[in-house]
């Protein structure tokens, strides 16, 4: 039978892991450690960069004779939206990054590691240390220059279950790896 | 022939395949020319142009030929032999290779047989590894003794495999090839699943094919509607045009009925569900390309059931079990059976869940919240709405009719996906239910997950919704649209399993 209702009694459907449960820390509860905030400039920079090619482009397009089959007035407004509509993007480009930036951040627990980001499309990863296949620290060309670095958990479940935090300063990189894989011994041995 | 019958053959020295893999090689080698150079021989067996004609033939004939010669080398320079616990492959004709696999990272080791190999005898051996994708390993012709002396020898001698044997005991590993058949596809059940197979798939192929000949004619330069302008007067078509189409959509769907049925018997086949030495499955099946391929309990990630409309009137059901492996070869190495009954399906869920199975049985079953039903209306009625306003202004009636009907049929099916849109969890399982006109189950053990990911748009929000994806080495399952609190709840719940279990997932 089918039982349809919104929002249930978890505690109903599992009774028996109800002291589990409870002595589990809440996700909700938890701090997130922020990325560094040299990592904000280096989203930054990237972004500029992307819009200054469409800018360039955008530019060409209105620099060459590529306009002129276009009735002379739908020509004036084009000179007039496309620009408008860029400045906005510009404009809505720093302030998502900001907030963005503000959203990111991970924790590290006992048993796992998570990691959040996204402002308006919010996501959390959460990866058990006793699923993690392996780890490695990259850094971009752009990251080099402001030393931050990017680490990667990798899982058995393919490239869209990995867990990825960048913006970390390589030094604490290199101790969440190191942790990491010694949490990963550990429950190795158990089994 | 007797596949199990394990011969002690000594692998450490080199060995070459079957003289058989010539062919394969050859085979391989011109289906990969031909397809490059379809259009180019298109061109050359119509072209008519005398001169050139010959001088391309003359290089076909060359490619061809130095096809031949490079089968031939290429076999002779491949090698394989085990030493120390690897298979080690070496291979070239300009570059020369050598591929080391440690007995451990393989993951499964598959056999196939098409015609050739049939024609001659021969096996063609699958090893996939686990790893990223093109890891895999073939042998394309071995004699059926040496093929399963070499995966035997394999899968004895992985490590974990032998702690595997020795916590079990001797007797039990005598047993090891012991196979029964628990499902066996017969003649009139074969049918049953060509008739009710997806037969707008059958159709999707046509046009496709149809479109496919349609490009490759007009690259080559002939003109199409000119040429049919020729042969067909335009008046008289006009005037037959109803007729016409009429025939050519009840050609249409005999041909796309016929075509799925041909599919069908081509891959189902003869299909033989064994379970061997109670800890995995073995599935062979095809008529023309007899494929085995096997699964260890332990390396199912998901299985799944689903039904169509039509299966769903002959209560008959596809399954699929999912195993671990690189991504690029997921698909494909998952047992696929069609054509079972509900018992059928009950018998591998006792076998792969064991006990646990009755868990499901005794916890309720939740829905998802109705945004995920006006989420769905939205996205497969968007488009509808402009269509359905042009129409009307255009006075397009019949059109409009036809649209109107297409959009209500959208909105039942957007109603539908989300009533037959349920999860359930237990102690170990989980359950996620789906479909629209037909209907389909996942089922999974909560120790399989490899991450899991909490997502939320601007729109779940303001609801107080999120939806949860959680990975398994083979494919993720989503559970959308619940509220965040629970959520949370089930994602510390699942995370708190995995956590402290100690079963292995692989």
């Amino acid at each position: 039978m089918l039982r349809r209702r919104y929002l249930p009694s978890l505690m109903e459907s599992f009774s028996n892991t109800q002291l589990a449960l409870e002595t589990l820390p809440k996700v909700d509860n938890l701090v997130f450690q922020p990325l560094e905030w040299r990592y904000r400039t280096v989203l930054i920079i990237i972004r500029v960069f992307t819009l200054l090619v469409v800018g360039v482009l955008i530019g060409l397009l209105f620099v060459g004779h590529s306009m002129e089959p276009l009735p002379e007035q739908a020509r004036f407004g084009l000179f007039y939206v496309v620009p408008v509509i860029y400045l906005l993007y510009v404009v809505w480009s720093y302030v998502s990054i900001t907030k963005r930036f503000a959203h990111m951040g991970y924790a590290l627990r006992e048993q796992d590691i998570l990691y959040r980001s996204g402002w308006l499309w919010k996501q959390m990863t959460t990866v058990p240390f006793n699923r993690v296949q392996h780890i490695s620290i990259d850094q971009g060309p752009v990251e080099r220059r402001y030393t931050v670095s990017r680490l990667k958990v990798f899982t058995a479940g393919g490239g869209a279950s990995d867990l990825v935090i960048p913006g970390l300063d390589p030094t604490t990189a290199h101790d969440i790896k190191e942790f990491i894989v010694k949490k990963t011994l550990a429950s190795d041995e158990q089994e | 022939m007797n596949r199990n019958e394990a011969v002690d053959l000594d692998f450490s020295i080199p060995r070459r395949q079957s003289y058989a893999a010539i062919l394969m090689i050859a085979y391989r080698l011109y289906k990969v020319l031909i397809r490059q150079l379809f259009p180019f021989l298109l061109v050359v067996l119509f072209g008519g142009s005398s001169k050139k004609g010959d001088m391309l033939m003359y290089i076909a004939g060359a490619v061809a030929l130095f096809g031949g010669i490079y089968s031939i080398i290429s076999f002779f320079k491949y090698y394989f032999y085990i030493k120390s616990d690897k298979l080690i492959v070496k291979k070239g004709v300009f570059k020369r290779s050598t591929l080391e696999i440690p007995f451990d990272r393989i993951q499964s080791i598959n056999f196939e047989q098409n015609l050739l190999h049939r024609l001659f005898n021969v096996v063609k051996l699958n090893m996939d590894t686990a790893g990223s994708a093109g890891s895999e390993l073939q042998l394309n012709a071995l004699n059926h003794q040496m093929a399963s002396a070499l995966s035997a020898h394999i899968l004895e001698n992985r490590s974990t495999e032998r702690a595997a044997i020795t916590s079990e005991g001797a007797a039990i590993q005598k047993e090891r090839s012991h196979k029964e058949v628990i499902f066996h596809l017969t003649i009139p059940q074969l049918l049953k699943v060509g008739v009710t197979a997806n037969h707008l798939r059958s159709g999707g192929l046509i046009i496709f094919f149809f479109f496919w000949i349609w490009d490759n004619l007009t690259e080559m330069g002939l003109d199409v509607e000119e040429r049919m302008e020729d042969y067909v007067p335009t008046e008289e078509l006009l005037a037959a045009s109803l007729i016409a189409i009429g025939a050519v959509m009840v050609l249409f769907v005999i041909v796309a009925f016929v075509i799925s049925l041909i599919r069908t018997v081509l891959k189902y086949y003869d299909l033989k569900m064994y379970r061997q030495s109670d800890d995995g499955f073995v599935v062979e099946s095809g008529l023309l390309n007899r494929r085995e391929h096997a699964a260890k309990d332990t390396k199912i990630q998901l299985m799944t059931w689903s039904q169509n409309l039509l299966q769903n009137w002959g209560s008959i059901y596809q399954m699929k079990l999912n195993q671990a492996s690189s991504q690029a070869v997921n698909d494909k190495r998952a047992l696929q059976v069609a054509g079972m009954t509900a018992q059928n399906l009950d018998q591998v869920e006792r076998y792969l869940f064991k006990e646990r199975i009755d868990e499901l049985g005794e916890v309720a079953r939740y829905g998802v919240h109705s945004y995920y039903r006006y989420k769905k209306i939205f996205w497969r009625t968007v488009f509808f709405v402009p269509l359905i306003g042009g129409l009307y202004f255009m006075e397009k009636q019949t059109f409009l009719i036809c649209v109107v009907v297409l959009y209500l049929i959208m909105l039942i099916s957007a109603h539908l996906s989300y009533k037959k849109k349920t999860y359930a969890l237990s102690d170990n399982l989980l359950l996620i239910t789906g479909g629209t006109w037909g209907s389909s189950a996942t089922k999974m053990l909560l120790h399989k997950m490899q991450s899991v990911r909490l997502l939320q748009t601007p729109f779940q929000r303001r609801r107080g919704l999120a939806s949860l994806v959680l990975h398994t080495a083979s494919g993720a399952l989503r559970i959308p649209d619940i509220a965040y609190e629970q959520c949370l709840t089930l994602k510390n719940y699942l995370l708190y399993r995995v956590e402290s279990s100690q079963e292995e997932w692989l």
